[in-house]
């Protein structure tokens, strides 16, 4: 690591997320942090310069692991300054593959470095037999898969010490073998494995278009006192399916499912996600903001429910 | 085509990963992956594995994951390696890279390293002047490398001067981990330095180089070497002191002093000690 004053700095960090941290608004005591950005490298001169004022930021995990170098530079200013979340890519807890305790080791070093107030990743698989494909492959939604991922979230979250963020994947193929739905195969999964959840509501969209199914339906059967954060994105059109592609900007339906989904919620952090053909970092900061727009609407119009 | 509607197979997790892997990462496509594993499910009765509606729109399904695995791993070759792309040129970029993916599975958690297996597996190839692809290739990793390496703070020009004349021939240098140094048989760097001023290089013919390239705070430095610096910065990265490695080098004082300027400037050296012998 670079010479530092790492306890210094901790500990600003923390007072940090005190200070900017909402009211407690899920089963877990994890804050509502507002509405925040997916760090991405192409904006980090204009945060180094302007330190705009986001309300905190996501990080992919896997972009500041297995380095020791300038990725680390940049994270360190950048988590100094503004509340952190960290999403992965790489757990592949539903891999029948044995977990990676040296990924966790090195997952959890750096949430201690950067003070992250959670850790998430998604309901997938990325591998096996040793592989990784580096995409986030469906599961079957079946009783043994249910079983099986339950027992790995639990495992990585006595490993962390914290609870386990779970995302919804966008799928492109569903199993014939799978007995449940998979926002059925969700719920039982977070109560299951008491896990937490990250509910992206493009993938909803995404998913329920190429899988024909209601995404208010989707939404209405989950456990709300563990969604955490909700994502939202831009994605693709191709012929009769749709590609979660990331590119913004968000399309209506999107928003207004966010809508639906907080307004059943306490309240919970808010993040844009934007990964292709990226802009300048005001116009992804100005697109992000326009979701205050649904949940204001959502709060106003509908009782919030009671946490569990 | 007809598609089998008999009750869904009931495999094991395992299983299905299994299939689903070799399936959506076949190096030919999903079809050419159903058909290698016709035994364990034939292409009509996909539909007791997959729901949908027809053979057709089955396979259309798995190719977006068949395409998002290569095109994945290639646009991360093409991030760490765009000079070796213009190089190439698109097209034998792509087939490079389709077939490095196929021989070099990825089994990290990030593709941070993905690529540094390239240098090694182009010089095996039977490509026209290989040795300068894969030499182009080792200089664009080593960016990729000191990138990521540890770069502790430098050692500064006046912990040097600050050593008495008499005890500098036992002065040992500690080269910082974000060092790398080349001699190639082609004048990559040269190469690289105009592509990335958009100056159209085209293949060079041999010419032997010396390039070094290192890594302090944010910058990254790659330039080229003579023939004598590159021998004493050989030498000292061994830990050879600095009396015995400048021993046949051919530079007056002068030079050697203005070497020790540049290379202390851009971060090569982390730490100094005396050598007790």
């Amino acid at each position: 690591m670079p010479a530092r004053d790492k306890t210094h700095v901790k500990a600003k960090a923390a007072a940090k997320a005190d200070e900017r941290k909402g009211p407690v608004v899920n089963r877990f005591g994890l804050p509502n942090l507002g509405i925040g950005l997916g760090l991405r490298t192409v904006h980090y001169s204009h945060i180094l310069e302007h330190f705009p004022p986001v309300e905190w930021f996501e990080i992919i995990s896997e972009n500041y692991m297995q380095t020791a170098g300038k990725p680390l530079l940049f994270l360190d200013r950048i988590a100094e300054r503004y509340p952190m979340v960290m999403h992965g890519v790489s757990l592949s807890i539903g891999s029948t593959d044995p977990l990676n305790y040296e990924y966790l080791r090195e997952l959890k070093a750096l949430r201690d470095r950067t003070s992250a107030l959670w850790v998430s990743d998604h309901l997938c698989w990325t591998g096996v037999s040793g592989k990784n494909t580096h995409d986030l492959l469906p599961m079957p939604y079946t009783e043994e898969a249910l079983l099986h991922v339950a027992s790995r979230i639990r495992a990585v979250q006595d490993y962390l010490e914290a609870p386990l963020i779970l995302e919804n994947p966008s799928t492109y193929v569903e199993f014939s073998s799978s007995t449940m739905s998979e926002w059925e195969f969700i719920s039982a999964l977070a109560k299951e494995a008491d896990c937490g959840l990250l509910l992206d509501v493009n993938n909803v969209y995404v998913s329920a278009h190429n899988h024909q199914f209601d995404p208010h339906e989707y939404l209405a059967a989950i456990p709300y006192d563990r969604v955490v954060q909700f994502h939202v994105a831009g994605h693709t059109r191709k012929g009769d399916h749709i590609i979660d592609t990331h590119i913004g900007p968000i399309i209506e339906p999107v928003w207004e499912l966010l809508g639906d989904a907080y307004r059943r919620t306490q309240g919970a952090a808010v993040l844009l996600e934007w990964d292709a053909e990226i802009p300048a970092f005001e116009v992804v900061h100005n697109e992000a903001l326009l979701a205050r727009d649904f949940i204001d609407i959502s709060i106003e119009n509908e009782p919030s429910v009671e946490v569990a | 085509m007809t598609m089998t509607t008999s009750a869904p197979l009931r495999w094991s997790l395992s299983t299905v990963q299994k299939w689903f892997m070799s399936v959506t990462t076949h190096p030919g496509s999903v079809q050419a992956g159903v058909d290698a594993h016709s035994e364990v499910v034939s292409a009509s009765e996909l539909g007791r594995v997959l729901r949908l509606g027809s053979e057709e729109s089955l396979v259309e399904r798995l190719t977006i994951y068949h395409r998002g695995y290569f095109s994945r791993l290639e646009e991360c070759l093409a991030d760490d390696y765009p000079a070796l792309k213009y190089a190439l040129g698109d097209e034998a970029f792509s087939e490079l890279c389709h077939d490095y993916v196929n021989a070099h599975p990825s089994s990290e958690p990030n593709l941070n390293g993905y690529g540094r297996a390239l240098a090694g597996f182009i010089r095996e190839l039977d490509l026209d002047t290989a040795s300068f692809f894969s030499e182009l290739a080792q200089l664009e990793w080593a960016s990729v490398e000191v990138l990521h390496a540890l770069a502790p703070e430098p050692m500064s020009a006046q912990a040097l001067l600050s050593i008495p004349a008499e005890a500098l021939p036992s002065v040992c240098f500690k080269a910082s981990d974000a060092f790398r140094l080349f001699a190639f048989e082609y004048p990559a760097n040269a190469y690289l330095q105009a592509f990335y001023e958009d100056r159209d290089p085209i293949i060079p013919d041999p010419e032997r180089s010396f390039v070094a390239v290192v890594r302090s705070g944010y910058a990254i430095w790659r330039f080229d070497l003579n023939r004598a610096q590159f021998a004493l910065l050989s030498r000292l990265a061994r830990g050879v002191p600095l009396g015995a490695a400048l021993d046949g080098i051919e530079a007056s004082a002068t030079e050697v002093q203005t070497w020790f300027s540049e290379w202390t400037n851009c971060g090569l050296f982390a730490d100094l000690r005396f050598d007790p012998h």
